[in-house]
């Protein structure tokens, strides 16, 4: 007969129901037999049934701990182990794909809603929903990880000396510059073939490309090949003062003459500009304004974007060849 | 062990090892989970049931511990006792603890 009330058949129900099939009767026995055996000395003593019982039950405590503590699961989402990597993840994640999908996002929408400020929500939108999903999915993946305790051998390699960073920019960072620059002539690429087949406008049945045409024979495979070049270089040298000077030439060549071409307009299909001119008259918000400054406004301000961004990469060339990172020394 | 004061949370970690070494010279006579805990607090251990118990089965989870069921008894338990693996690592547990203690003795001279 048993000594023990429904409290603890109740206890022992929330006990058993975390542990898995095989092991619930086996669990669900020996967590019996200690309750009843710590009970006995209380009710011979003279303790009522009901004190007794919640005392004992109480010392035990939460029976999901218990049975977390029991079966060795941690009770944790993601332990120390691979903490600082999933962490690491995370916020690379979430920096790099961030800001790429918030602004190509209103790019895309203002020429498709022909708006400025009505894309803002959408960018933001659609950037917050990219940070949702990165945080999300990276968390997932760590959690099943951390539970998973094969591939955690793998990833819980002990840090050793060697994963300082280095002094000089070393090879990793090199490398991913590189890929970076091969990624970025082949969204070039890309978006150029593209533009050339689609467009916002069209004229008889054609579409109207952004950028002049007669380019393709000359400007575009010319810049397409300097910036190939520089990146294969890159990605073979180190980080010093002739990769630097290589990289310099390849900025000078392909940023003076684009920043020209902007400028000028030399670049742009005048049909195309033709047609975005009655277009953007048409906008209410920009009604009574100069459409010809603004656009004269837009390709200068391109042309800046263009020279200043070729120069500071110029510079970061020379800059990451010639000092090695100074150690904060006292 | 939620709030617990520094110096409580160093005690207790003090004693976390010690009670692993408690468990396995004890079990060398076979015994079962309430029994173990009145035997250790009676010797000193001041352990608490939900931790023993899990501790009970982490260790022979490692196979320094088997367990049995007793059915002879009018209450059927679970009777644990030190296995040969058990033995070896309480060994070398003792000599551990004697080179620490001696250690410590000779830092607080």
């Amino acid at each position: 007969m048993s000594i023990t009330t429904d409290l603890t058949d109740r206890y022992l129900g929330a006990a058993v129901k975390h542990a898995p099939e095989r092991q619930r009767a086996d669990l669900e026995r020996e967590l019996r037999a200690s309750i009843e055996d710590a009970l006995e000395p209380r009710l011979d003593a003279g303790e009522p049934v009901d004190t007794a019982e919640r005392a004992v039950l109480g010392g035990l405590g939460d029976p999901e701990k218990l049975v977390a503590d029991w079966l060795d699961r941690p009770l944790h989402l993601i332990g120390p182990a691979v903490f600082l990597l999933w962490k690491k993840l995370l916020i690379w994640g979430l920096a790099v794909l961030v800001p790429i999908t918030v602004v190509a996002v209103y790019l895309i929408q203002s020429l498709v809603q022909r708006d400025l400020v009505g894309p803002i929500g959408d960018a933001i939108g659609a950037g917050l929903s990219v940070a949702m999903h990165v945080a999300f999915w990276v968390t997932l993946a760590f959690a099943i990880v951390e539970r998973s305790t094969d591939a955690l051998r793998s990833l819980r390699k002990q840090w050793t000396v060697d994963d300082l960073p280095s002094r000089t920019p070393g090879r990793g960072e090199q490398l991913a510059e590189g890929i970076i620059q091969l990624v970025a002539v082949g969204a070039l690429v890309f978006a150029l073939a593209w533009q050339q087949f689609n467009s916002i406008y069209e004229s008889d049945g054609q579409p109207v490309p952004l950028f002049e045409p007669s380019l393709w024979l000359w400007w575009w495979p010319f810049a397409i090949a300097v910036t190939l070049l520089g990146a294969i270089v890159q990605l073979v040298r180190r980080f010093d003062l002739v990769s630097a000077w290589v990289n310099l030439a390849g900025q000078v060549l392909v940023t003076v003459p684009a920043v020209w071409l902007t400028v000028t307009g030399a670049a742009f299909n005048p049909e195309f500009l033709e047609r975005l001119r009655d277009e953007v008259q048409a906008w209410p918000v920009l009604e009574g304004t100069a459409i010809d400054t603004g656009f004269g406004g837009a390709v200068i301000a391109i042309g800046a974007i263009l020279a200043i961004g070729g120069a500071w990469d110029a510079v970061e060339g020379f800059r990451k060849a010639r000092k090695p990172r100074t150690v904060l020394a006292g | 062990m939620d709030e617990l004061s520094s110096l409580e949370q160093h005690r207790q970690e003090l004693r976390r090892g010690t009670v692993v070494l408690a468990c396995l010279a004890q079990l060398r006579e076979p015994g079962y989970g309430y029994g173990l805990l009145e035997t250790l607090e009676g010797a000193g251990f001041d352990v608490e049931a939900n931790t023993l118990y899990p501790l009970l089965r982490r260790l022979e989870k490692q196979g320094l511990l088997t367990s049995e069921w007793n059915t002879e008894e009018s209450r059927p338990r679970k009777f644990y006792r030190t296995t040969a693996d058990g033995e070896a690592a309480l060994a070398a547990l003792r000599i551990e603890w004697r080179a620490l203690s001696s250690a410590i003795d000779a830092l607080g001279a």
